[in-house]
């Protein structure tokens, strides 16, 4: 008996040294990860509780940055555009990007060249890129005198917002490829043989056996690809020159957030900004998480 | 069903070939087996007859029409993969229909065939399940009724059974077998395993380095090789090769060959090849024992009833029946004498 206990206690005390070895191998990652993740997560959790300066805390507001939030109409608009901007660039992204890797991944000549065109904007930076858009987007630009027209994409509130849509899409679309590529390959050839032996033609090979068998990269891709909208800045604050214009069509909820933080000294209230955004993001990934579960179980 | 025919079929892989000029003739409803080592091209020549790979040179022919430039989908043969290959993320039932689907086969029919052959291949309860929730041995099942209901005019098998541990590979064997006398569709089965292809095929067909080695019965292939290959290869424990002087079989030009099984323990027929032997280990079998030898530096295998008392170190004349021996030359590697 005791044996078997001291047995019991020298098994239970290895195996706390291997998880301590475990640790000490994350702990580097894992620190970085906690000071520059976690901490500044919790500390915008905390000041959009305050009225909150360059100096700090100036007063504590409790919920009150979120109350002005429900009743600010330029948040909403700011919302409303992030949203649209989302619902439109996401799936485009996505059929682009699989469209791109389903293109490459075929045994064409050349394709190492190809991967690497389509790979291309994305490696460029998104400033540079809307530097130059802008001047192709211009009413004397590139795109008016190929279609004949003398539209200002970016200057009008009817079109500013998809116009980034539109850049976006294509500059993203290399990465999304990316990972739809990896997504492809990893799905097994003879797979594709057994579908061809039972008759299936291409098309239906797609739908019925790539689509589905490509269920995890779709998830990878979508809550990148959400993510990463729902973030969309830069191209929004230089297209408008950080005014969100026309019209407010080019302000996005950080952009706006931005605003308020830089312009309007207000960090406690961009910081609740911050948090309603990082709320969203949560939930839409979550559900994301749930789609795809329940279509695996399905 | 169809007869199935290569001529002179060859296929090269950035100049190497894989397979050589290969003619085969398979009948209708026979069931022939590929077999050889890993890289003697069986797999290629089936996988040539499926459509996944083009042939380089000659034609393959399937019933009446040469299917050199068909598609996989419209050649109307089935396939079983090592791997089973099936549709991880649909049902067996719809594993099962999607072939029939894809062929526009009305949805009563394709439920009443999908039902069949879940009932030929036992497998009804399990008709609702993915592949992931079910064992090897169900999915190698599911692999042969995605192959059966589309009652194709041929069946190719590609290692069918190598993912299966021992016991159930001999089950799956018997099931297979049954299952084409049953339905009688000319079934093309490849397979590293000499065993597989004895019990199974009506005719045997051995490859090496793409080239066709010998084609035959199993019976014709055991008794009469054509080759020092073929010998070798056919027959577990392989059959003895060794230089024909060594046994006082014949010249030095010549390599004899004879089975564990016409080896004797003693003096024997007097007309029979003798030789002694030291015995280095001895493997009881049950029945049997396999008795390894050495004469001089060159080892052999003795298949011996258990009552002939041998052990280790033992020095024993063992006789060797002349009508069972085969003498190759030993340049060609050719028969010039077979055996009984």
């Amino acid at each position: 008996m005791a044996t078997e206990a001291r047995t019991e206690r020298s098994i239970g005390s290895e195996r706390v040294r291997e998880a301590l070895v475990g640790y000490a191998f994350v702990f580097l990652p894992l620190a970085s990860f906690l000071i520059f993740f976690f901490y500044p997560l919790g500390y915008a959790f905390y000041i959009s509780y305050f009225d909150w300066g360059p100096l700090g805390k100036i007063e504590t507001l409790g919920l009150e940055n979120y109350r002005d939030l429900a009743d600010d109409e330029l948040f909403h608009k700011a919302l409303k555009n992030t949203l649209r901007y989302t619902a439109v660039v996401v799936p485009c992204q996505m059929a682009l990007g699989l469209t791109l890797a389903v293109v490459v991944n075929q045994a064409l000549r050349g394709r190492t060249f190809f991967r690497a065109a389509f790979y291309f904007p994305s490696l460029a930076s998104s400033a540079a890129i809307t530097a130059v858009a802008l001047y192709i987007l211009a009413s004397d630009g590139l795109l008016n005198a190929l279609i004949g027209t003398d539209k200002a994409w970016f200057a009008e509130s009817g079109t500013a917002l998809e116009s980034i849509m539109g850049l976006n899409i294509w500059t993203t679309s290399g990465t999304m490829m990316l990972f739809y590529l990896a997504a492809l390959q990893a799905i097994p050839t003879d797979v594709y043989e057994a579908a061809a032996i039972d008759g299936a033609k291409s098309w239906r090979t797609f739908w019925r056996i790539t689509f589905p068998l490509l269920k995890p990269g779709h998830f990878f891709v979508g809550v990148v690809s959400v993510i990463g909208s729902l973030q969309v800045f830069d191209q929004a604050f230089i297209v408008s020159g950080g005014g969100g214009g026309p019209n407010y069509s080019t302000m996005t909820v950080v952009l706006y957030l931005y605003n308020q933080a830089i312009n309007d000294v207000r960090f406690g209230y961009a910081a609740a900004v911050g948090v309603i955004l990082f709320a969203l993001i949560f939930t839409l990934t979550v559900v994301q998480r749930l789609v795809f579960g329940r279509m695996e179980a399905a | 069903m169809a007869p199935v025919t290569y001529e002179k079929v060859s296929k090269l892989f950035d100049g190497t070939a894989a397979v050589k000029d290969l003619d085969l003739e398979i009948g209708d409803g026979e069931f022939i087996v590929l077999v050889g080592p890993s890289g003697c091209g069986k797999s290629t020549a089936l996988r040539m007859l499926a459509g996944l790979e083009r042939t380089t040179e000659g034609r393959i022919m399937i019933g009446d029409r040469v299917v050199n430039n068909v598609a996989p989908q419209d050649r109307d043969v089935a396939m079983v993969f090592q791997s089973y290959a099936l549709y991880p993320h649909m049902t067996v039932y719809n594993n099962l229909a999607f072939g029939l689907r894809n062929l526009k086969v009305p949805k009563q029919e394709i439920d009443a065939r999908v039902r069949k052959a879940a009932e030929i291949l036992d497998m009804g309860e399990l008709i609702k399940r993915k592949p992931k929730q079910l064992s090897g041995g169900q999915r190698q099942r599911v692999a042969l009724g995605r192959a059966i209901v589309r009652e194709p005019k041929a069946f190719l098998m590609d290692e069918p059974l190598s993912n299966l541990d021992a016991k159930l590979r001999v089950q799956t064997r018997a099931e297979i077998l049954k299952l084409q006398q049953r339905l009688g569709t000319t079934t093309i089965y490849v397979t590293h395993d000499q065993v597989e292809a004895m019990t199974m095929g009506d005719r045997i067909a051995v490859m090496r380095f793409g080239l066709l080695q010998q084609l035959g019965t199993p019976e014709e292939l055991y008794t009469h090789p054509r080759n020092v290959f073929v010998a070798g290869f056919i027959g577990s424990p392989a059959m003895n090769l060794v230089p024909a002087p060594l046994v006082d079989g014949g010249g030095s030009n010549l390599i004899a060959g004879f089975r564990p099984e016409h080896m004797t323990l003693g003096d024997g027929s007097p007309d029979g090849l003798r030789f002694d032997a030291k015995v280095e280990v001895v493997e009881y079998l049950g029945n049997d024992q396999l008795a390894h030898l050495v004469k001089g530096e060159t080892p052999l295998v003795a298949l011996l009833p258990v009552e002939c008392r041998l052990s280790m170190g033992d020095d024993a004349t063992f006789t060797v029946p002349r009508d069972k021996l085969h003498l190759f030359d030993a340049e060609t590697e050719q028969v010039v004498h077979g055996g009984g």
